[in-house]
């Protein structure tokens, strides 16, 4: 079932086109990255696809067009999480989480049997549950990454916009983070994530979109989008391939230079 | 566990209210009986029941409107300081910020420079709810064209830096030394020679501007991280802001209307409760504006019994009481401001 369908998304930012005319689709289920060098669109990309950026395209969300959504409706079925977030107040780590069911809550009433579960739930699966009376500020990084995260979980949104949720954290949170993810899509979800890390997209992804200076570059799975050729002309690198477990890889590993692509 | 300390967190909260209120009791006790002419509570118990007409003067006409008005005008500080700090995320915004208490003055000002306040003893309240009006009117239509925390910031600043030029300019141009004064005094704020008309032409406003306020907390939570995730929970910001922006000019000015400038309630109250709170904005505001009005009413209180040959503005003891205890916190606090 497709859950995000966008069709021939533009968005201009202060007078200029950021991101031109992109296409594309995520089913339940998918784990889809959002690829493309510092500078490509891919978080102006995923701001629209929120709603939060003014753009022109067709969104449609369950069938639904995303402007057709009331703001509760919008906040129910689709959670997002911004690049580099950051908190303004030291709450606790459970009442930070506890935002996330901020759309499902009944005016004026205080959280729901249900809402309180589906936080011990999501603290549980995140591995915080020990930290929920920490103050977020006195958490580490890995942390703070898995906290905001729950919070985004928390929603229990059917889509999930993730920017560089992995940014800045240790190998090991970030194969806990992509594995946090991935279960989450393979729960019935669709998530859309944006990455820098190549491997990490072909190793967790189903579906890879690359973006080149705002449009489509290629779309498709991680051997595919990934290709020498693709690498060469999108990132400037070239990279190592291989498998392990049956499994595609991607090893980023030289820059190319003027010489070597004259090769 | 969990529920455990969740239950916890709310029972504490509950105690906090609670005990916050038994203060605000006890000092609105006190603010009836002390006072150039102390009264035993028995002495005031009996007047109530038709006894001495001097007394029912001056606790019914006299202390009652004070200590009411008191009440009102802390917690209208408070709140607003707490609501405030929450939509810009900035723990020094406070009612002063964002220069409605400056245009309220502005609009007192003029309407004593022009002699109005002779005119009409609702001349001065009312020229200085326009006046704090105005300036709203001006910051709500930026806050429609999605301004951010900053610039909300800078253009209050500037709104009160014009107001209080322009009140100088009335005190320098001020036609004899009696209005001069009058103008000043009136300035640095006071509960005194209040009425009841006076408490009954602030409570609308400020019954208003609460129910704004203390609806916004849901919304100010989901502002702890930010602006595109706060959207992204389904909060409208143009609404918020208004709503935010709109409640604390109508309880700041309809405050400022009758009492002049008090500055630093609004400032203190939300920092002095927020760690007991947990720091979340929604579970700050009740708190601030029980806090703001034990605040208000200590001080009065003070005013009203340190013996001096003329009676201390409340404004000048409110800050005079409050900064260094607010430097106090600061100091011991290793944390620094969230």
């Amino acid at each position: 079932m497709i859950l995000l369908d966008a069709e021939q998304i533009s968005v201009q930012l202060a007078g200029q086109r950021v991101v031109n005319g992109v296409s594309l689709q995520a089913a339940a289920g998918q784990l889809v990255a959002l690829l493309g060098p510092n500078g490509a669109g891919k978080t102006t990309l995923l701001a629209a696809l929120a709603g939060l950026r003014p753009f022109q395209g067709r969104v449609r969300i369950q069938g639904r067009a995303l402007a057709s959504l009331s703001r509760r409706e919008k906040a129910r079925t689709l959670a997002y999480l911004p690049q580099g977030q950051i908190a303004h107040w030291p709450l606790t780590v459970r009442r930070l989480v506890e935002l996330g069911r901020l759309p499902h809550l009944a005016p004026w009433q205080p959280p729901a049997a249900a809402d309180r579960l589906a936080v011990a739930s999501v603290l549980h699966r995140t591995g915080i549950a020990e930290l929920a009376e920490r103050s977020f500020d006195t958490l580490s990084g890995g942390e703070r990454a898995r906290t905001l995260l729950a919070r985004v979980l928390a929603v229990e949104a059917p889509l999930v916009l993730a920017d560089e949720p992995v940014a800045a954290l240790d190998p090991f949170h970030q194969l806990q983070v992509m594995e946090l993810l991935r279960d989450y899509a393979d729960g019935g979800a669709a998530v859309i994530v944006v990455l820098h890390d190549l491997t990490l997209a072909a190793r967790f992804c189903d579906e890879l979109i690359l973006l080149r200076e705002g449009a489509l570059a290629a779309r498709g799975a991680p051997a595919t989008v990934l290709s020498a050729a693709q690498l060469a002309d999108t990132y400037r690198i070239a990279a190592l391939h291989g498998e392990q477990d049956g499994q595609y890889y991607v090893l980023p590993w030289k820059r190319q230079t003027p010489e070597s692509a004259a090769l | 566990m969990s529920a455990t300390a969740a239950t916890e967190s709310m029972i504490r909260q509950h105690r906090i209210n609670l005990g916050l209120t038994a203060l605000l009791v006890g000092l609105s006790v006190a603010g009836l009986l002390l006072g150039h002419v102390s009264l035993s509570p028995w002495q005031t118990l009996a007047q109530l029941f038709g006894g001495d007409e001097r007394l029912a003067v001056i606790v019914l006409e006299i202390r009652l409107p004070r200590v009411a008005l008191g009440l009102l005008v802390g917690a209208s500080l408070g709140l607003s300081g707490a609501a405030l700090q929450g939509l810009l995320r900035n723990p020094l915004a406070e009612p002063g910020i964002l220069g409605v208490s400056a245009s309220a003055g502005l609009g007192a000002v003029l309407a004593l420079y022009f002699g109005l306040a002779q005119v009409s003893v609702w001349a001065l309240p009312v020229c200085a709810l326009l006046g704090a009006l105005l300036a709203t009117a001006f910051l709500a239509l930026l806050a429609l064209r999605d301004a951010s925390p900053l610039s909300l910031i800078l253009a209050g600043v500037a709104v009160s830096s014009l107001a209080i030029a322009l009140t100088s300019l009335a005190l320098n141009l001020a036609p004899n030394p009696l209005a001069l004064s009058e103008m000043v005094l009136w300035l640095l704020g006071s509960l005194r020679d209040r009425g009841l008309s006076d408490v009954g032409l602030v409570v609308p406003f400020m019954a208003l501007g609460w129910a704004l306020l203390l609806s916004a907390g849901r919304e100010l939570d989901a502002l702890t991280l930010g602006e595109d995730t706060a959207r992204s929970l389904g909060v409208g910001l143009g609404w918020l802001r208004i709503r935010v922006i709109g409640g604390a000019a109508l309880t700041v000015g309809a405050a400022t209307a009758v009492t002049g400038s008090i500055g630093f309630v609004g400032l203190i109250a939300p920092h002095l409760l927020r760690p007991w709170v947990g720091y979340q904005p929604s579970r700050v505001l009740l708190p601030s504006l029980l806090a703001g009005a034990a605040l208000l009413a200590a001080s009065d209180l003070a005013v009203r019994l340190i013996p001096t040959h003329q009676e201390l503005m409340l404004g000048v003891v409110t800050a005079l009481l409050g900064v260094p205890f607010f430097m106090h916190l600061l100091l011991r606090t290793r944390r620094t401001l969230p």
